[in-house]
């Protein structure tokens, strides 16, 4: 066995002292320039043409881009930037140097077809990135339909371009695509294996309606009698028991919510199709996977914690996603920018950064809630022109782009940009909220009375966890996914074979998520060549 | 036509995209009555899941043969119809949209009655065309699968080795002498502060040692022909003057004469005209400047290798690819010719490039700090950022990597110099993502100022120190600080694949960047099909963001690779034999030599080739007898697309031709904007102007046409036909001395070239005419 140092730049400890180390110790090292610069290119290259078998102590994997697979046949790397110093990198080596019968690789079989979880865009990205290039990928998401929160918004910024209109071609896209199997309602029971050879077992949860008779005529909900809030309207909207979750959803079938059903069987009558199926019961299915797309997004930070701020006490404070299901022409108003009262909203305040940038809740910055809340204060001018519009901001983060633009256009637009974070909001006798601010550029303290308060609120980690058996996958200081590496391997988990896409990952808008559940799906098709030469 | 025509007509609400202006149901109960409509309906959101089933079904039910969408534009959703009627069974031509979002509900949303007319209208002149629809031929071709990779930065070496490593071969083409790009200027990255060289480096190895990827350094693409699939591409290469052979034993630099600033140290050292462009960049061989090589030939004595040809000359090759990535990435600001001119001329006024080479222990001082050739420890330093960013004039855009880039050279320095006092003058601190936010945390933790407010002047006082004058927004105060050192954090800037966008014909937006297909869900994809975008190019990205964005892009390759055939649009022409006169006028319009003539004397005849046909449609601008058949833009549908649009009030209209590429796509844009305009205007798409035949104008005036647009993209290289924008001026600048005698005022027919982006411009035009016209009208009245 011979053994190659590359003097890494990022190595911190002396790589010269481990040699003479390894040398008392009776193995002679050849000590390289870094191998990613030319002249330790060239060093290697020639000592890759001696027979024998090579241990490298270099970069860990995640760094080295395949680059030693060209010149050593399956190489054995230390990984010298795991190590905390000298003595370890020492002790790791010999380990390796004096024990050199590496264990056998399983041969599992490789399955080559993908599970993607999450259907919002991201998860629709890829799926569809893969099927196109002839993957066969089972889509899985909690909810009834795919479309993610991207369904829930009423338009995008900067273009103000429909949100719905551009997502649900690409859902009926998906649903349509012959490598796509759709598995919605859907629980992850438990994950198990390895890298191509993973294997899933879930429960679809009952619908009580024959998806195969059920045609989405929506017949079933106007008879029922029970009335319950949607949640997917953030409760701000009633809706049926058996219901289609929203308008343009995919599927569209109807469900019943089993835990509010009265058995009356109505809707079993005023089906057309007979697809009501009261005795319906979960079906489990096993899934082999040869990769996972984790693409289960993030969650809105729940603002009533972040208690001065009254959310959930006063009715005019809202968050930015109720305030897009307000304007929205399918949400509860059908679109009318109108209070909880049914007063016109002729003055609006945004607030930012509530739960982001901030030690007690989020300590990062969400990235997307400036734009949203400029485009969301451009829509409510589009709703009454005549209307005041305000945005308390720490900074402005415009930063995508076409986003400054979008800024821009808001400033000539009359709407008021104030530099400074509310302390308070309360709530005055008429139920308007009053937000007192310390405007931080005339050093003024002063009240603003608002007929509605939108929250700009964060982007928080899921805390759910994902039934892995055999593994874990790490998550940051935040809680959102750890990437392999940040910048080279930011659609990679610490696990192989498990990919992340899109907020997940991290707080991410629209393209960015969508760029990235490209890229994921490209790393999974470069992971699946890599293991079919390795078969 | 033999079969008898049945139609089927879906009105979109879009939400209250449209319903909010026009009232879709009454609509319906006009349309239902128009001859030849069997079921005329309006839905929430046609495009969702239950607004296709609904069609489909009635394409079942009611033997549907015809379909008239009036919704969004077509650039949005034609797709998505076309591919319901191929799962309906139908031919996929057999549909029109009919734009009443961003032409009408958009762009007239303080006049409702007008924006209902003009709707109905529209759906008239939309069914006028597709009454004449026919199916068209499915045209199925090979896929090249082999890629071009065009930059050879982090973008371009991510996107070349995740085809390469998926098993496809990929040509990697990269202006400059080295791979690398900007990463090699870089010295560390954020936010962990590793190195750059040991994240892009291992790329760059790798991509030269992959025996899937060719690389073409020093190589340009000069000429690009063909299509989605198979694309011909010329690469042009610099002369290769310094052989394989080059042991970088530097000889040959060491008798050279000329000296000049090296660019890749940011002018801080010389290099010779022959040099080694970087010392850790692949591939490593000393190259020719040729600009500034005298061609005294001291170099070739002095090389023991024998390796200097200085007489070798330019190469050029040409390749057959499937696919192409564009990574041609973005150029620092260059404070030189902008107003920070008089800043940055100071000795100890940095741009923020300058100091990454400064910090680098491989750049020009070998990682001192060294000014005008002494060492200095900075005792007081300031960083200004937004230099070449958020401006009023110039660039307009936020480029997203200033501050953290500060954040990271401020922390780097007070590191090395913990005595050091650090001020960061900003407007916003951008810290936007989740892993940024700490580095500003720690910044600030350091002891760095961070100073609201812009900074007025940098000045040099008598000691030789600098003076920085700064107006703090937050106290309100104007203040001075005395600096030895200043970092200009200069923002991105694009341009650095303008060739490639004249060769490509490939959009950029009005901030000079690329322009993706859809800035939400197509942010990869360009209005070229087969050709991608990764990386810097696209838009200001940090590297985590292009090294994303690049496997994205690769990622569509491979979704294409993965087919051995795809399918071409069917919009190409043909030629009516019977009709033909064999003048071959259409041979002098084809720039694509798509033309033949076959057949002698009265037997001659113009046949085209179907697979060098673009179908812009410029033969049957030309054509004297109305021969060429331009599918899908036939001149009976042209025709009876005017007479509709000019069937009432004909005097009041003004008529608008938009090519699909640029103007259409900038009259979208107008309604995107919500940029409202005159409710008089009638949009006409067709592939390119010069598909306008002068017999189309004439018709519009003998009808009565208030006035008559033609619009293109910007000459001289916008075309997407190459010169179709400069055949629809010849033949207009033809027609107006025709339209005087005929007694029609020239002035009522114009010329403009709008591209996608320019909304703007869309709308002044058009409200300059309809003032013209309602000028006219007060002047007749």
């Amino acid at each position: 066995m011979k053994l190659l140092i590359c003097s890494c730049p990022e190595v911190r400890f002396d790589l010269q002292e481990v040699a003479r180390q390894l040398a008392d110790a009776g193995w002679q090292a050849h000590l390289t320039p870094p191998m990613c610069t030319p002249p330790g290119l060239r060093e290697a290259s020639t000592l890759a043409q001696k027979p024998g078998e090579w241990l490298l102590a270099a970069c860990s994997s995640a760094h080295h881009a395949g680059l030693f697979m060209h010149l050593w046949k399956e190489p054995q790397v230390i990984d010298l930037l795991g190590c905390a110093g000298p003595e370890e990198a020492v002790g790791a080596i010999l380990l390796a140097l004096e024990a050199p019968e590496r264990p056998p690789k399983a041969t599992l079989p490789l399955h080559q077809s993908v599970l993607v979880i999450g259907g919002g865009v991201g998860g629709c990205q890829a799926a569809l990135d893969l099927a196109n290039a002839g993957y066969k990928v089972y889509l899985a998401d909690s909810s009834l339909s795919i479309g993610g929160t991207m369904a829930q918004l009423d338009k995008t910024f900067p273009t103000l371009d429909c949100s719905i209109c551009i997502l649900g071609p690409k859902l009926v896209e998906v649903s349509t695509h012959s490598n796509i199997e759709l598995l919605t309602y859907a629980r992850i029971e438990k994950i198990s294996g390895q890298a191509g050879s993973f294997s899933v077992d879930l429960t679809l949860k009952p619908r009580y309606v024959d998806m195969s008779k059920c045609v989405g005529c929506g017949s079933c909900a106007e008879v029922c009698p029970v009335i319950v809030p949607s949640r997917w309207n953030l409760g701000l909207k009633p809706r049926k028991c058996i219901r289609i979750i929203f308008e343009q959803s995919v599927p569209l079938r109807a469900t019943i919510e089993k835990e509010y059903c009265i058995d009356c069987r109505l809707c079993a009558e005023a089906c057309d199709h007979q697809a009501i199926d009261l005795e319906d019961a979960p079906r489990f299915l096993q899934l082999e996977v040869g990769a996972i797309v984790l693409a289960t997004g993030a969650r809105p930070f729940d603002p009533s914690i972040k208690s001065e701020y009254g959310y959930g006490r006063i009715p005019a404070v809202i968050t930015n996603l109720e305030y897009e299901r307000i304007i929205c022409a399918t949400g509860p108003t059908q679109g009318a920018l109108i209070t909880c009262r049914g007063r016109a909203v002729k003055s609006l305040a945004f607030i930012q950064c509530v739960g982001s940038r901030d030690r007690r809740f989020l300590p990062y910055c969400s990235g997307y809630c400036c734009t949203a809340s400029i485009k969301e204060a451009m829509i409510a001018l589009e709703h009454h022109p005549e209307a005041e519009v305000s945005i308390f901001y720490n900074d402005i983060r415009t930063s995508g782009k076409g986003f400054e633009e979008l800024y821009r256009r808001a400033q000539k637009a009359g709407i008021r940009f104030i530099k400074g974070l509310p302390g308070l909001i309360r709530e005055d006798g008429a139920g308007r909220a009053v937000v007192c601010y310390e405007d931080l550029i005339s050093r003024v303290r002063q009240e603003l009375t608002v007929d509605l308060a939108v929250l700009a609120v964060g982007l928080k980690a899921p805390s759910e966890a994902l039934p892995f058996q055999d593994f874990s996958l790490e998550r940051d200081f935040c809680g959102f996914y750890q990437s392999r590496h940040p910048i080279l391997h930011p659609l990679e988990s610490t696990t192989p074979g498990v990919f992340l896409a899109g907020t997940s990952q991290g707080p991410k808008d629209i393209s960015e998520t969508v760029c990235q559940a490209s890229g994921a799906a490209a790393r999974v098709m470069a992971m699946f060549a890599a293991l079919r030469q390795a078969h | 036509m033999t079969e008898e025509l049945r139609l089927g007509i879906y009105i979109c609400h879009c939400g209250l995209n449209i319903a909010a202006v026009i009232d879709p149901e009454a609509l319906v109960a006009q349309g239902e009555n128009l001859p030849g409509v069997v079921v005329c309906r309006h839905h929430l959101y046609t495009c969702s899941e239950a607004g296709q089933l609904e069609i489909k079904k009635d394409i079942q039910d009611y033997r549907l043969n015809r379909l008239l969408v009036a919704a969004c534009s077509p650039k949005l959703h034609e797709a998505t119809f076309r591919r319901l009627l191929v799962e309906s069974g139908l031919n996929p031509y057999l549909l029109e949209m009919v734009n009443i979002r961003e032409q009408c509900s958009w762009v007239h949303t303080q006049e409702p009655q007008a924006a209902q007319a003009k709707a109905l209208e529209l759906i008239k002149m939309g069914l006028a065309k597709v009454r004449f629809a026919q199916p068209l031929p499915v045209r199925r071709v090979p896929v090249t699968r082999q890629a071009l990779v065009i930059g050879g930065g982090p973008a371009g070496l991510r996107a070349a080795l995740d085809i390469a490593d998926a098993g496809f071969p990929v040509v990697l083409v990269e202006r400059r002498p080295i791979l690398g790009g900007m990463a090699n200027k870089l010295h560390r990255t954020f936010p962990q502060g590793e190195t750059a060289l040991s994240l892009i480096n291992p790329l760059m190895a790798a991509v030269t040692l992959h025996p899937g990827i060719r690389v073409l350094t020093a190589g340009e693409v000069t000429e690009v022909t063909g299509h989605l699939g198979n694309f011909q591409v010329t690469v042009r290469r610099a002369p290769e003057m310094v052989q394989a052979d080059c042991d970088l034993c530097g000889q040959c630099a060491q008798v050279c004469p000329v000296a000049v600033p090296a660019e890749m140290e940011e002018g801080l050292s010389l290099r010779k005209a022959i040099y080694l462009p970087s010392s850790r960049a692949f591939p490593a061989r000393y190259v020719v400047d040729r600009e500034h090589c005298d061609g005294c030939g001291r170099c070739i004595q002095a090389c023991p290798q024998q390796a200097i040809d200085l007489a070798a000359e330019e190469t050029q090759e040409t390749l057959t690819v499937g696919a192409m990535v564009v990574a041609t990435g973005f150029l620092p600001f260059e404070p030189r010719g902008s107003r920070y001119e008089s800043w940055a001329a100071l000795d100890n006024v940095l741009t923020s490039v300058a100091l990454e080479r400064l910090l680098d222990p491989y750049g020009a001082t070998a990682g001192k700090l060294l000014l005008s050739g002494a060492e200095i420890e900075p005792k007081d330093l300031a960083f200004v950022l937004c230099v070449g960013s958020r401006e009023e004039e110039g660039n307009r855009y936020c480029s997203r990597v200033c501050c953290p880039t500060a954040l990271k050279q401020a922390l780097e320095l007070k590191a090395r110099f913990p005595e050091v006092r650090v001020r960061i003058y900003y407007r916003d601190v951008r810290t936007t993502k989740k892993d940024w936010e700490e580095l500003y945390t720690r910044a600030r933790e350091a002891g760095i100022l961070f100073i609201r407010g812009e900074v007025t002047g940098i000045s040099e006082d008598a000691d030789g120190r600098l003076v920085l004058s700064a107006q703090n927004e937050l106290f309100g105060v104007a203040s001075e600080d005395r600096l030895d050192l200043v970092v200009l954090a200069v923002g991105m800037a694009p341009g650095n694949g303008q060739p490639l966008k004249e060769v490509l014909k490939l959009p950029t937006g009005n901030d000079g960047f690329f322009l993706e297909a859809h800035s939400k869900l197509r942010p990869l994809e360009t209005v070229l099909d087969g050709v991608y975008l990764a990386g810097a190019c696209q838009g200001p990205k940090d590297l985590a963001e292009t090294l994303a964005q690049a496997s994205g892009a690769a990622a569509k390759v491979l979704g294409m690779f993965a087919h051995e055939a795809i399918t071409l649009d069917s919009i190409i022409c043909t030629v009516d034999q019977e009709k033909c006169g064999g003048c071959g006028t259409c041979l002098q319009e084809c720039c694509f030599q798509a033309v033949q003539m076959v057949g002698e004397g009265k037997e001659k005849k113009a046949r085209i080739i179907e697979a060098a046909c673009k179908g812009c449609g410029a033969c049957a601008g030309a054509c004297p007898n109305g021969a060429v058949i331009a599918r899908g833009f036939t001149d009976e549908m042209i025709f009876h697309q005017i007479d509709a649009a000019l069937a009432a009030e004909p005097e009041k209209k003004i008529l608008v031709f938009c090519c699909n590429w640029c103007s259409y796509a900038g009259a979208d844009f107008a309604g995107v904007s919500r940029l409202q305009y005159s409710p008089a205007i009638r949009i006409i798409r067709i592939m390119c102007a010069g598909r306008i035949h002068p017999k189309f104008i004439l018709h519009a005036f003998k009808l009565g046409a208030g006035q008559v647009l033609v619009s293109g993209c910007h000459p001289p290289g916008d075309c997407h036909y190459l010169s179709g924008n400069l055949k629809a001026q010849a033949r207009i600048d033809k027609l107006k001395p025709r339209l005087a005698k005929k007694g029609i005022d020239p002035a009522r027919l114009r010329l403009e070239w709008i591209s996608a982006t320019e909304g703007r411009a869309f709308q002044r035009v058009v409200q300059e005419m309809a003032g013209q016209l309602r000028g006219a009208e007060k002047e007749e009245g």
